[in-house]
């Protein structure tokens, strides 16, 4: 952070002995740039070596499979993930149910990076060996439990984040592949549709469960965000077609669903979820009243109008806000 | 340019911001956290992150809706009626925008960085079409539509603008029939004086981020211009809007120079990171090296794809450890004003760091801070502040 205004104000609180002589020569080699932090550009190398080397393999299984043959392939994925999860196994600090502290720079990333290769190393196997056979979608269900355990014993976010889309993704995959027939009666869009409802619910629940057990409880924001991200756009996908009485249920479901996260997610740590909230309870409100107006120049004027009255609505919710805080 | 009370305002807070960062991480003491707090007060009106983002994002919504509400009820009035609009609505959003920072006092608040865009937006769309009408070659309402994002940038002086300012200079630069080699002086040619804005004194926060941002987007002009792969597909030239200029600019030593600058530049750039110690230079190079490997990759093939793909990610994973390791080695964490750690979050802080943050709890409570500012120390100025409020 090169700033020479912040450089001139530690100089000037190091003399009025606001800062001591330490801080005030730390702060001040920061701010006039004299001392400058390489960690982020060491965090981007370490996550850009972790896509090459994922990608790399990907052109492997698809492009070289001759150079090695399909077992051979198979193991020496193995053994890439074994000597990943090994020396993370190897540098991790005990398990605990709170935040773990990484205990190097590269702990996340080549977690991550076994994580990745035993995913290619499973889907390999699936798709070459067919050991699951007609029911070969199971195999993303595995691999979200085997993300989301080693999130947990590890503690990592973006594996906790990655085992809930790959259970979500199972979902999708199976309904519109070996799952047709279970849901024949309500046909490919719906039936996606109610699997991401019930996916978003069950994230929500997870998080909750996680905050009440305190069990990994900065989990919690991340599958509730998720949840909510993916209840809100499954439901948002049936306002535009089907039956008259599935259409407002879908609309009339976002609005209320959109007000509900909106008035819920108030705190200023949740303002992801706020905004999501108020933004879906706005196209809600926007799907259920707009077809009672004019297309046309009273569409546009109709959506102009009830914007600046949500910008209105909210200033004034801010301002009360910020008059009861002291 | 920028109206000097509101420089005054975003110097003071960037010192609470920086102040805020340091207590968060524990650097600094509640007391003393209060006592800067104290003597850099904020006199603007700031909304939270989700406020900021609706208010952008219902701001965009009700002035584009009110301009598609004119439009219609006019049927679109022909592209003189479209093209007039534009321009009023160009100019009501830039007053808009003059109104919230200055006599509302806002700042961080969404709707007026909304208002900055749109103007921007109206004025390139009456503009656009005004040429058209006009028959007035694309160069002139370019011209004069980076002229503006110039302005607007430094009157404003938002990191977006600054942005969206120098990325409309390059596009009306690559309307001229030499619009390769004008990327490359202007890009070179404006990278050093941009960087020095961006830690100078005289500029006010977001107008030094503006700087920083239009210095890596010139950065990366520079190298999509000497690229090898972008000579030979004329991705620079590609960009001309006008089909009557002439055809793509060539010259007899091009290849061989752009072969030369292709390996180069990335590593120039590094070097020249390294010893300005300027990150932004330090990352253009880290990016432009991975991009002339690609480049290499696809005119003479090193090794298969997938085997280049797994050696670049193995190289990088091992000399990342490495320059870390190596920096950590240094006197107190660190070599030539680098360190490995951050600086001030949780984890990973430098041996100097952690002394300061030990011997904040043995330091003595906190004075009142005296007025931070005195005559020939510690003052504000410059961006058109007066330096007493």
């Amino acid at each position: 952070m090169i700033s020479p205004d912040v450089a001139s104000a530690v100089r000037v609180l190091g003399r009025d002995g606001v800062l001591t002589p330490g801080q005030a020569t730390l702060l001040g080699r920061v701010a006039r740039g004299e001392l400058v932090s390489l960690y982020p550009v060491l965090q981007t190398l370490l996550y850009g070596a972790v896509l090459a080397i994922t990608g790399g393999v990907a052109l492997l299984l698809k492009d070289r499979v001759a150079d090695f043959g399909p077992l051979t392939i198979a193991l020496l994925l193995s053994l890439a993930v074994l000597a990943c999860l090994g020396w993370v196994a190897r540098a991790a600090p005990a398990f605990s149910r709170g935040l773990v502290e990484s205990p190097h720079i590269a702990f996340d990333y080549i977690l991550l990076l076994g994580a990745l290769l035993l995913a290619a190393d499973l889907a390999w196997c699936e798709w070459r060996f067919t050991p699951l056979g007609a029911n070969w979608a199971w195999h993303l269900c595995l691999v979200s439990v085997i993300y989301s355990a080693l999130a947990l014993r590890f503690d990592s976010r973006v594996l906790f984040v990655l085992g809930l889309t790959t259970f979500a993704a199972w979902r999708g995959v199976a309904v519109l592949s070996v799952e047709q027939a279970l849901f024949a009666w309500a046909g490919a869009g719906p039936a996606v549709r109610l699997n991401g409802i019930a996916c978003g619910l069950l994230f929500i629940a997870a998080g909750q469960a996680l905050v009440r057990r305190d069990f990994k409880a900065h989990f919690e924001p991340a599958a509730t965000l998720l949840g909510w991200g993916i209840l809100l756009l499954a439901v948002a996908g049936g306002t535009a077609t089907g039956p008259d009485a599935s259409l407002w249920l879908h609309r009339g479901g976002l609005l209320g669903l959109g007000l509900l996260l909106a008035l819920r997610s108030a705190a200023p740590a949740r303002f992801g979820l706020f905004v999501m909230g108020v933004l879906a309870a706005y196209a809600g409100f926007l799907a259920c009243t707009l077809p009672w107006v004019s297309s046309g120049a009273p569409s546009a004027l109709y959506i102009a109008l009830s914007a600046v009255g949500l910008l209105v609505l909210l200033l004034r919710v801010r301002a009360r806000r910020a008059r009861a805080t002291p | 340019m920028m109206a000097p009370e509101i420089a005054l305002a975003e110097r003071r807070h960037e010192v609470r911001r920086a102040a805020r960062a340091w207590a968060a991480a524990g650097f600094l003491g509640p007391e003393s956290h209060g006592a800067i707090t104290e003597a850099y007060p904020d006199d603007r009106t700031r909304l939270p992150a989700g406020f900021r983002i609706l208010a952008f994002i219902l701001t965009l919504v009700a002035i584009t809706g009110s301009f598609g509400f004119l439009l219609l009820i006019g049927d679109g009035g022909g592209e003189r009626a479209v093209a007039t609009l534009a321009a009023v609505f160009a100019a009501l959003c830039a007053v808009a925008t003059e109104m919230q920072r200055g006599w509302l006092r806002r700042a961080d608040a969404g709707a007026e960085l909304a208002t900055a865009l749109l103007t921007l937006i109206f004025a390139a769309l009456g503009l656009w079409l005004g040429a058209g009408l006009s028959n007035a070659p694309a160069t002139i309402s370019l011209g004069v539509l980076a002229l503006a994002g110039l302005v607007l940038a430094a009157r404003w002086g938002s990191g977006v603008l600054g942005l969206l300012a120098a990325v409309l200079v390059l596009v009306w630069l690559a309307q001229f029939a030499a619009a390769r080699p004008l990327w490359i002086l202007v890009g070179a040619a404006s990278v050093v004086p941009l960087l020095a804005g961006s830690r100078s004194p005289a500029l006010a926060p977001t107008q030094r981020l503006g700087c920083w941002l239009a210095a890596g987007t010139m950065v990366l002009a520079v190298y999509l211009s000497v690229n090898l792969l972008s000579l030979d597909r004329g991705w620079v030239e590609d960009l001309r809007l006008d089909s009557a200029v002439a055809a793509a600019w060539s010259a007899p030593a091009a290849r061989p120079v752009a072969v030369a600058a292709t390996a180069l530049l990335p590593l120039l750039l590094l070097g020249a990171g390294w010893r300005r110690r300027e990150s932004l230079l330090l990352v253009a190079g880290l990016a432009g090296l991975a991009a002339s490997v690609a480049t290499l990759q696809h005119y003479r093939p090193l090794l298969p794809d997938a085997y280049l793909l797994l050696l670049a990610g193995l190289i990088t994973l091992a000399a990342t450890l490495g320059c870390r390791r190596w920096l950590r080695g240094g006197p107190g964490g660190e070599r030539q004003g680098w360190t490995a750690d951050a600086l001030f979050t949780g984890g990973n802080r430098p041996d100097t760091v952690r002394d300061v943050i030990g011997a904040v709890v043995f330091s003595p409570a906190a004075a009142a801070a005296g007025p931070p500012e005195r005559p020939g120390e510690g003052r504000f100025g410059g961006g058109g502040a007066t330096g007493s409020y």
